[in-house]
Protein backbone atom coordinates (compact mmCIF):
# COMPACT_ATOMS: atom_id res chain seq x y z
CA UNK A 1 0.00 0.00 0.00
CA UNK A 2 2.98 2.41 -1.21
CA UNK A 3 0.52 4.90 -2.23
CA UNK A 4 -1.69 4.95 0.84
CA UNK A 5 1.30 5.46 3.03
CA UNK A 6 3.16 8.19 0.84
CA UNK A 7 0.05 10.12 1.76
CA UNK A 8 -0.19 9.53 5.85
CA UNK A 9 -3.11 7.21 5.47
CA UNK A 10 -3.61 3.66 7.08
CA UNK A 11 -6.04 1.11 5.90
CA UNK A 12 -7.85 -1.38 7.29
CA UNK A 13 -10.56 -3.92 6.05
CA UNK A 14 -13.29 -5.29 8.14
CA UNK A 15 -15.53 -8.45 7.11
CA UNK A 16 -17.25 -10.76 8.85
CA UNK A 17 -14.89 -13.79 8.61
CA UNK A 18 -13.64 -15.79 11.58
CA UNK A 19 -10.17 -15.15 12.35
CA UNK A 20 -8.72 -18.19 10.42
CA UNK A 21 -10.41 -17.77 7.20
CA UNK A 22 -8.66 -14.56 7.18
CA UNK A 23 -5.21 -16.36 8.40
CA UNK A 24 -5.75 -18.62 5.14
CA UNK A 25 -6.64 -15.98 2.87
CA UNK A 26 -3.84 -13.35 3.72
CA UNK A 27 -1.11 -16.30 3.73
CA UNK A 28 -1.79 -17.44 0.69
CA UNK A 29 -1.91 -14.63 -1.43
CA UNK A 30 0.79 -12.81 0.56
CA UNK A 31 -2.21 -9.21 1.97
CA UNK A 32 -0.27 -7.67 4.68
CA UNK A 33 -2.80 -4.86 5.04
CA UNK A 34 -4.63 -5.45 8.37
CA UNK A 35 -7.94 -7.40 7.90
CA UNK A 36 -9.90 -7.56 10.84
CA UNK A 37 -12.48 -10.26 11.82
CA UNK A 38 -16.01 -9.74 12.92
CA UNK A 39 -17.49 -12.81 13.25
CA UNK A 40 -20.21 -11.62 15.08
CA UNK A 41 -20.74 -8.47 13.13
CA UNK A 42 -20.41 -5.95 16.65
CA UNK A 43 -18.86 -3.56 14.66
CA UNK A 44 -20.81 -4.10 12.00
CA UNK A 45 -24.02 -3.79 13.79
CA UNK A 46 -22.29 -0.46 15.77
CA UNK A 47 -21.74 1.06 12.52
CA UNK A 48 -25.53 0.56 11.53
CA UNK A 49 -24.23 -1.32 8.32
CA UNK A 50 -25.78 -4.61 8.79
CA UNK A 51 -27.11 -6.19 5.74
CA UNK A 52 -30.53 -7.07 7.10
CA UNK A 53 -32.04 -8.42 3.65
CA UNK A 54 -29.72 -11.24 4.02
CA UNK A 55 -32.11 -14.16 5.89
CA UNK A 56 -30.79 -15.43 9.52
CA UNK A 57 -30.82 -18.89 8.37
CA UNK A 58 -28.45 -17.77 5.78
CA UNK A 59 -24.15 -18.50 6.11
CA UNK A 60 -23.97 -14.88 4.72
CA UNK A 61 -25.85 -13.37 7.67
CA UNK A 62 -24.03 -11.10 9.39
CA UNK A 63 -22.19 -9.14 6.22
CA UNK A 64 -22.11 -5.16 5.87
CA UNK A 65 -23.17 -3.39 3.07
CA UNK A 66 -20.08 -3.17 1.31
CA UNK A 67 -18.42 0.05 1.45
CA UNK A 68 -15.81 2.75 2.51
CA UNK A 69 -15.30 5.41 4.95
CA UNK A 70 -12.32 7.96 5.52
CA UNK A 71 -11.63 9.04 8.85
CA UNK A 72 -9.58 11.48 10.08
CA UNK A 73 -7.18 11.57 12.91
CA UNK A 74 -9.97 12.50 15.94
CA UNK A 75 -12.15 9.72 13.96
CA UNK A 76 -14.82 12.07 12.34
CA UNK A 77 -15.78 10.43 8.68
CA UNK A 78 -14.34 12.68 5.90
CA UNK A 79 -16.17 10.88 2.94
CA UNK A 80 -17.78 7.61 2.73
CA UNK A 81 -18.07 5.55 -0.43
CA UNK A 82 -21.43 2.83 -0.88
CA UNK A 83 -23.02 1.95 -4.08
CA UNK A 84 -26.35 1.24 -4.80
CA UNK A 85 -25.21 -1.76 -6.79
CA UNK A 86 -23.50 -4.18 -4.92
CA UNK A 87 -21.56 -5.87 -8.06
CA UNK A 88 -19.92 -2.23 -7.86
CA UNK A 89 -17.39 -0.70 -5.98
CA UNK A 90 -14.78 1.99 -5.71
CA UNK A 91 -11.29 0.73 -6.07
CA UNK A 92 -8.83 2.17 -3.04
CA UNK A 93 -6.70 4.28 -5.90
CA UNK A 94 -9.85 5.90 -7.06
CA UNK A 95 -10.40 7.33 -3.29
CA UNK A 96 -6.74 8.18 -3.32
CA UNK A 97 -7.16 9.90 -6.67
CA UNK A 98 -10.61 11.49 -5.72
CA UNK A 99 -10.34 12.50 -2.19
CA UNK A 100 -6.22 13.00 -1.79
CA UNK A 101 -4.74 14.45 -4.91
CA UNK A 102 -2.51 11.40 -5.74
CA UNK A 103 -1.92 11.80 -9.80
CA UNK A 104 -2.90 8.32 -10.90
CA UNK A 105 -0.96 6.43 -13.54
CA UNK A 106 0.41 8.35 -16.09
CA UNK A 107 -0.66 7.80 -19.49
CA UNK A 108 0.16 9.97 -22.16
CA UNK A 109 1.09 13.80 -22.26
CA UNK A 110 0.31 15.72 -25.46
CA UNK A 111 1.46 19.19 -26.71
CA UNK A 112 -0.94 21.20 -28.73
CA UNK A 113 -0.48 25.01 -29.79
CA UNK A 114 -2.25 25.90 -27.15
CA UNK A 115 -2.21 23.95 -24.10
CA UNK A 116 -0.41 20.41 -22.53
CA UNK A 117 -2.44 17.57 -21.47
CA UNK A 118 -1.60 14.85 -19.28
CA UNK A 119 -3.73 11.88 -19.02
CA UNK A 120 -4.13 9.40 -16.44
CA UNK A 121 -6.02 6.71 -15.03
CA UNK A 122 -6.94 5.80 -11.36
CA UNK A 123 -6.01 2.29 -11.86
CA UNK A 124 -4.60 0.39 -15.11
CA UNK A 125 -5.42 -3.21 -13.63
CA UNK A 126 -9.25 -3.64 -13.15
CA UNK A 127 -12.09 -6.36 -12.09
CA UNK A 128 -15.17 -6.37 -13.12
CA UNK A 129 -17.86 -3.76 -11.32
CA UNK A 130 -14.50 -1.56 -10.48
CA UNK A 131 -15.40 2.30 -11.05
CA UNK A 132 -12.48 3.79 -12.08
CA UNK A 133 -11.18 7.16 -12.98
CA UNK A 134 -9.70 8.73 -16.61
CA UNK A 135 -7.96 11.86 -15.33
CA UNK A 136 -6.96 14.78 -17.80
CA UNK A 137 -4.78 17.18 -16.27
CA UNK A 138 -4.56 20.58 -18.82
CA UNK A 139 -2.20 23.29 -18.40
CA UNK A 140 -2.94 26.21 -20.74
CA UNK A 141 0.28 29.32 -20.58
CA UNK A 142 -0.30 32.83 -19.57
CA UNK A 143 -3.69 34.60 -21.19
CA UNK A 144 -4.62 31.47 -22.54
CA UNK A 145 -8.50 29.93 -22.01
CA UNK A 146 -10.50 27.14 -22.97
CA UNK A 147 -14.58 27.67 -22.64
CA UNK A 148 -16.45 25.78 -19.63
CA UNK A 149 -19.53 23.94 -20.63
CA UNK A 150 -21.90 26.28 -19.89
CA UNK A 151 -20.78 28.84 -22.53
CA UNK A 152 -22.62 29.78 -25.20
CA UNK A 153 -21.40 31.30 -28.56
CA UNK A 154 -18.18 29.39 -28.09
CA UNK A 155 -16.52 25.30 -28.45
CA UNK A 156 -16.93 24.70 -24.37
CA UNK A 157 -14.32 21.52 -23.14
CA UNK A 158 -15.21 18.03 -23.62
CA UNK A 159 -13.88 15.14 -22.90
CA UNK A 160 -16.12 12.87 -25.52
CA UNK A 161 -15.66 8.83 -24.76
CA UNK A 162 -16.44 6.55 -27.71
CA UNK A 163 -19.15 3.57 -26.33
CA UNK A 164 -17.78 0.58 -25.37
CA UNK A 165 -19.40 -2.63 -24.27
CA UNK A 166 -17.69 -2.93 -21.72
CA UNK A 167 -17.56 -0.18 -19.52
CA UNK A 168 -20.58 2.40 -18.43
CA UNK A 169 -19.32 5.81 -19.04
CA UNK A 170 -20.90 8.34 -16.03
CA UNK A 171 -20.71 12.08 -16.62
CA UNK A 172 -17.81 14.58 -16.78
CA UNK A 173 -16.69 16.04 -13.83
CA UNK A 174 -14.89 19.56 -14.49
CA UNK A 175 -13.51 22.10 -11.91
CA UNK A 176 -15.57 25.63 -11.33
CA UNK A 177 -15.01 28.01 -14.03
CA UNK A 178 -14.41 31.56 -13.67
CA UNK A 179 -15.97 34.54 -15.32
CA UNK A 180 -14.15 36.70 -17.93
CA UNK A 181 -15.27 39.59 -18.60
CA UNK A 182 -15.11 41.32 -21.99
CA UNK A 183 -15.81 44.48 -22.18
CA UNK A 184 -15.39 45.22 -26.09
CA UNK A 185 -17.82 42.67 -26.98
CA UNK A 186 -19.95 43.35 -24.07
CA UNK A 187 -19.46 39.51 -23.04
CA UNK A 188 -19.08 37.26 -19.60
CA UNK A 189 -17.75 33.60 -20.49
CA UNK A 190 -17.35 30.72 -18.21
CA UNK A 191 -13.96 29.97 -18.63
CA UNK A 192 -10.33 28.06 -17.71
CA UNK A 193 -7.36 28.99 -17.23
CA UNK A 194 -4.04 27.48 -15.93
CA UNK A 195 -3.98 24.28 -14.77
CA UNK A 196 -7.37 22.08 -13.71
CA UNK A 197 -8.02 18.81 -13.91
CA UNK A 198 -11.15 17.17 -15.77
CA UNK A 199 -12.57 13.61 -14.97
CA UNK A 200 -14.80 11.10 -16.11
CA UNK A 201 -15.48 8.11 -14.08
CA UNK A 202 -16.38 4.75 -16.13
CA UNK A 203 -17.65 0.78 -13.81
CA UNK A 204 -16.17 -1.67 -15.40
CA UNK A 205 -19.03 -4.26 -17.11
CA UNK A 206 -20.25 -7.13 -14.78
CA UNK A 207 -21.26 -9.62 -17.25
CA UNK A 208 -19.17 -13.04 -17.32
CA UNK A 209 -17.70 -12.40 -20.85
CA UNK A 210 -15.96 -9.74 -19.63
CA UNK A 211 -13.59 -11.90 -17.74
CA UNK A 212 -12.40 -13.64 -20.98
CA UNK A 213 -10.84 -10.14 -22.17
CA UNK A 214 -7.11 -9.36 -21.10
CA UNK A 215 -7.07 -5.24 -22.11
CA UNK A 216 -10.46 -2.97 -22.32
CA UNK A 217 -9.44 -0.11 -24.80
CA UNK A 218 -11.45 3.43 -24.03
CA UNK A 219 -11.25 6.10 -27.21
CA UNK A 220 -12.22 9.72 -27.02
CA UNK A 221 -11.21 12.93 -27.84
CA UNK A 222 -10.48 16.26 -25.66
CA UNK A 223 -12.18 18.83 -27.67
CA UNK A 224 -11.93 22.97 -26.76
CA UNK A 225 -11.53 26.01 -28.07
CA UNK A 226 -8.97 27.90 -26.75
CA UNK A 227 -8.36 31.86 -27.08
CA UNK A 228 -6.05 34.67 -25.76
CA UNK A 229 -5.88 37.94 -25.42
CA UNK A 230 -5.56 38.67 -29.43
CA UNK A 231 -7.00 35.81 -30.91
CA UNK A 232 -9.70 32.84 -30.85
CA UNK A 233 -8.59 29.60 -32.28
CA UNK A 234 -10.02 27.08 -33.90
CA UNK A 235 -11.93 24.38 -32.15
CA UNK A 236 -9.42 21.43 -31.54
CA UNK A 237 -9.87 17.81 -31.19
CA UNK A 238 -7.23 15.97 -28.91
CA UNK A 239 -7.57 11.53 -29.37
CA UNK A 240 -7.08 10.18 -26.10
CA UNK A 241 -6.56 6.52 -25.52
CA UNK A 242 -7.33 4.63 -21.74
CA UNK A 243 -7.02 1.18 -21.75
CA UNK A 244 -7.08 -1.07 -18.86
CA UNK A 245 -6.19 -4.79 -17.97
CA UNK A 246 -8.86 -6.76 -16.71
CA UNK A 247 -7.68 -9.17 -13.87
CA UNK A 248 -9.36 -12.74 -13.46
CA UNK A 249 -10.95 -12.90 -10.31
CA UNK A 250 -10.90 -16.70 -9.74
CA UNK A 251 -9.29 -17.04 -6.83
CA UNK A 252 -9.26 -20.47 -4.53
CA UNK A 253 -11.61 -20.50 -1.46
CA UNK A 254 -10.16 -21.57 1.80
CA UNK A 255 -10.36 -25.05 2.73
CA UNK A 256 -13.66 -26.82 3.35
CA UNK A 257 -13.51 -27.41 6.94
CA UNK A 258 -12.51 -23.67 7.45
CA UNK A 259 -15.98 -22.41 5.29
CA UNK A 260 -18.74 -20.72 6.87
CA UNK A 261 -22.00 -22.94 6.94
CA UNK B 1 5.39 -8.62 -4.36
CA UNK B 2 4.21 -5.15 -3.24
CA UNK B 3 2.81 -4.91 -6.35
CA UNK B 4 1.27 -8.12 -6.47
CA UNK B 5 -0.23 -7.54 -3.00
CA UNK B 6 -1.65 -3.88 -4.13
CA UNK B 7 -3.50 -5.83 -7.17
CA UNK B 8 -4.95 -8.34 -5.03
CA UNK B 9 -6.34 -6.28 -2.01
CA UNK B 10 -7.99 -4.13 -4.90
CA UNK B 11 -10.17 -7.27 -6.10
CA UNK B 12 -11.41 -8.16 -2.88
CA UNK B 13 -12.08 -4.94 -1.33
CA UNK B 14 -14.36 -4.58 -4.66
CA UNK B 15 -16.88 -6.72 -3.12
CA UNK B 16 -17.31 -8.13 -6.89
CA UNK B 17 -15.73 -11.76 -6.14
CA UNK B 18 -17.43 -14.33 -8.39
CA UNK B 19 -17.90 -16.38 -5.51
CA UNK B 20 -20.36 -13.87 -4.45
CA UNK B 21 -24.35 -14.64 -3.47
CA UNK B 22 -23.80 -18.46 -3.68
CA UNK B 23 -27.18 -20.16 -5.63
CA UNK B 24 -30.06 -17.69 -7.35
CA UNK B 25 -30.54 -14.88 -4.84
CA UNK B 26 -34.40 -13.83 -5.45
CA UNK B 27 -33.73 -10.26 -3.75
CA UNK B 28 -31.83 -7.49 -4.62
CA UNK B 29 -28.61 -7.80 -1.76
CA UNK B 30 -28.42 -3.85 -1.54
CA UNK B 31 -32.21 -3.12 -0.85
CA UNK B 32 -32.64 -0.50 2.10
CA UNK B 33 -28.90 0.11 1.12
CA UNK B 34 -27.61 1.33 5.23
CA UNK B 35 -24.29 3.60 5.07
CA UNK B 36 -23.77 4.29 8.76
CA UNK B 37 -22.04 7.56 9.83
CA UNK B 38 -22.84 10.47 8.03
CA UNK B 39 -20.03 13.02 7.35
CA UNK B 40 -18.94 14.97 9.97
CA UNK B 41 -20.02 11.97 12.42
CA UNK B 42 -17.60 10.04 14.81
CA UNK B 43 -17.37 6.64 14.19
CA UNK B 44 -18.02 4.12 16.95
CA UNK B 45 -14.71 2.73 18.73
CA UNK B 46 -14.09 -0.52 17.91
CA UNK B 47 -11.28 -3.71 18.09
CA UNK B 48 -10.95 -6.69 16.92
CA UNK B 49 -8.40 -9.22 15.73
CA UNK B 50 -6.10 -8.94 12.45
CA UNK B 51 -4.44 -11.88 10.44
CA UNK B 52 -1.28 -11.79 12.94
CA UNK B 53 -3.17 -12.17 15.88
CA UNK B 54 -3.11 -8.61 16.85
CA UNK B 55 -5.70 -6.82 18.78
CA UNK B 56 -6.43 -3.89 16.50
CA UNK B 57 -8.18 -0.50 17.64
CA UNK B 58 -8.63 3.18 15.96
CA UNK B 59 -5.76 4.34 16.85
CA UNK B 60 -3.43 1.57 16.44
CA UNK B 61 -4.69 1.60 12.40
CA UNK B 62 -4.54 5.65 11.95
CA UNK B 63 -1.99 7.26 9.90
CA UNK B 64 -0.73 10.72 10.44
CA UNK B 65 -3.32 12.11 7.70
CA UNK B 66 -5.93 9.04 8.90
CA UNK B 67 -7.65 5.96 8.57
CA UNK B 68 -9.53 4.57 5.37
CA UNK B 69 -11.79 1.47 6.43
CA UNK B 70 -13.06 -0.91 4.08
CA UNK B 71 -16.00 -3.24 5.24
CA UNK B 72 -16.17 -6.12 2.95
CA UNK B 73 -18.99 -9.19 2.53
CA UNK B 74 -16.36 -11.87 2.97
CA UNK B 75 -12.68 -12.41 1.99
CA UNK B 76 -13.83 -16.03 1.03
CA UNK B 77 -17.00 -16.01 -1.59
Amino acid sequence: MPRYQRLGLGVAVITYDRPEVIIDFTRRLGITVPILSDPDSTIIRGFGILNTNVPQSSFQYGIPFPGTYTVNTRGFVTAKYFEDTYRERVTPNFILNRQFGDAGILKSQVRTDHLTLTSYVSDDKVYAGNRVSLIVDIELPAKMHLYAPTVKGYRPAELQLDPNPNVRILSTNFPRATTMNLPAIRERVPVFSGKFRITRDVIVGTEDNLRKESVIELTGTFAYQACDDKICYLETKVPLTFSFQVLNQDIPRVPENLRRR
Amino acid sequence: MIKHTWILIVLFVTGTSVFAWQGAQQFDPNANLKTGPGIGEKIPAFSAVDQTGKMRDFDSLKGPQGLVLFFNRSVDW
